[in-house]
């Protein structure tokens, strides 16, 4: 056994034997009627619910509109996150200027503040976006100051005997690139948590995916809801593998 | 270059919660030029002095004053780690243009820096290289290589051959020599090891006691091609272990 998982084919093939399972169980739960009737759509149903979705010129323009908001509230997210938290790790004044601010806020969840996207931004990308960067602002923010924290202060001592001991010399010499692994896995954790906030933060009523599959729930178009959980499903792993691509690059030096 | 590079005096240092002061009333000078030996047992304050020498400690009481003129261009004193400290980040050609950085000067002008540095430590073929792709040996002349790029009047090295093995030691040490007669810098080399500071150097100092005294301040007028191997130095150890 140890062998066949040994190689690349075999782990595939166990790899869709599991997801053939998958769809079994799924397609026996249905036919033998285990979830409450007209609940749970029929897998070999979904590919045609997809070209239907497709055709039907719903599934694009959602995707396209949710990815707007998505890459506003992660972008801001991100940028605001590792600013911050930068700032409380390097700077004395700023981390306990901040430290009760940051413990106040942190606990209450990204949805939370959907009430006041509503009466700030109204029902519009910036309000969805709002909604998504606090959830990617909080990821950034402790990973890039935990990053930061476990530079070794070694590397700082060799920063001011080579006349880097200024605070910005100091810290774009050796700061930034020291905490780079750190800051970037905070990023791309990111880029799944504002997955997780999105389809949440389009229930205010932003066209995109969430919409839509709340559309197709109201009216038992349980197919559709599948189609919309899949295309979710597959945006995240091309955006994911896309920043995998850029963190591999920008890490080269790491053995 | 004659006269002095260095002066420290009335030094005394004491670090929060300890008892005693490492360093008190401690005077001490470095020649233009010469190779000086720092010695002494561990925890006697010999790489906290080296610190304060380097500026990266300050003192409680007392001065360090480079005597030498400032030149544009230059860092007067340069630091070679005894764990060699590459940035991990950086190839070898940018760690040793790290101290270069900030000095004024024109990139091509650091090009040639690094390139007579690379030359001079014997790392030119290994100039793109990462610090994890180096070994030991070449990451402690790497170290080296960037405290001279900045034309350094006082090396300061803080037991930079401790970390290698015995082989590479012997060569580092070697080319330790040659390149202090190359540059004409001068070196204050901390160690703990008796034989290398008697192989070394011009001018062995002691260190001991809390807080620490010098010992022994004892001139090495041996040529240093005829000491590896020689008798000559047998007294001279004898009289630093006592010292010690």
């Amino acid at each position: 056994m140890t062998g066949f998982l040994a190689n690349r084919a075999g782990r595939a093939a166990l790899g869709a034997l599991g997801l053939v399972a998958f769809v079994a169980l799924w397609k026996a739960a249905g036919t033998f009627g285990w979830a409450r009737p007209g609940t749970l759509p029929d897998p070999f149903a979904v590919p045609a619910a997809a070209i239907d979705e497709i055709a039907s010129g719903r599934l694009l323009p959602a995707v396209g509109s949710s990815l707007v908001h998505y890459a506003w509230g992660l972008a801001m997210g991100s940028a605001l996150g590792v600013l911050v938290g930068l700032l409380a790790a390097t700077s004395r004044g700023f981390d306990a200027g901040h430290a009760w601010l940051a413990r106040i806020l942190r606990p209450i969840p990204p949805l939370a503040w959907v009430v006041f996207a509503i009466a700030w931004f109204q029902v519009s990308h910036a309000g969805a976006a709002f909604v998504i960067s606090i959830g990617v602002f909080w990821v950034n923010y402790f990973a890039t100051h935990s990053a930061i924290r476990n530079v070794d202060p070694r590397l700082y001592e060799l920063a001011r005997a080579f006349g880097h001991g200024a605070y910005l010399a100091m810290h774009r010499t050796v700061t930034l690139p020291a905490a780079s692994p750190g800051i970037l896995s905070g990023l791309r954790t990111g880029v799944g948590q504002a997955w997780m906030t999105l389809i949440a933060a389009e229930l205010l009523g932003v066209p995109g995916m969430g919409q839509e599959m709340n559309a197709a729930a109201g009216v038992g178009a349980y197919d559709a809801v599948v189609v919309y959980m899949l295309a979710i499903s597959l945006v995240y792993t091309l955006a994911d593998a896309a920043f995998g691509l850029v963190e591999h690059r920008l890490l080269g030096w790491r053995p | 270059m004659t006269g002095s590079v260095l002066t420290a005096s009335g030094l005394r240092l004491q670090f929060p919660g300890s008892a005693t002061a490492t360093l008190d009333g401690f005077d001490f000078t470095v020649d233009a030029g010469e190779f000086v030996a720092l010695v002494g047992g561990s925890g006697v304050g010999k790489s906290t002095l080296l610190r304060v020498v380097a500026g990266l400690l300050a003192p409680n009481e007392g001065t360090v004053t480079l005597d030498s003129p400032a030149v544009s261009g230059q860092r007067r004193r340069a630091i070679v780690f005894q764990d060699g400290r590459l940035l991990p980040w950086r190839r070898l050609r940018g760690n040793i243009g790290f101290g270069l950085e900030g000095l004024g000067l024109p990139a091509v002008e650091r090009e040639e820096r690094v390139d007579e540095v690379l030359r001079l430590t014997r790392l030119a073929e290994y100039a793109d290289r990462y610090p994890h792709q180096l070994s030991g040996g070449q990451v402690q002349r790497a170290g080296i290589a960037r405290a001279l790029a900045v034309k350094p009047d006082l090396l300061l090295m803080d037991e930079p051959f401790s970390a290698v093995d015995a082989i590479t030691r012997k060569t580092l040490q070697e080319e330790a020599l040659r390149i202090w007669r190359d540059t004409g810098t001068a070196i204050l080399f901390v160690t703990h090891d008796i034989q290398e500071a008697a192989l070394l150097a011009e001018r062995v100092v002691v260190l001991s006691g809390q807080p620490a005294r010098i010992a022994l301040d004892q001139r090495v007028d041996i040529p240093h091609e005829d000491r590896r191997g020689s008798s000559d130095l047998t007294p001279l150890i004898s009289r630093i272990s006592e010292a010690l």
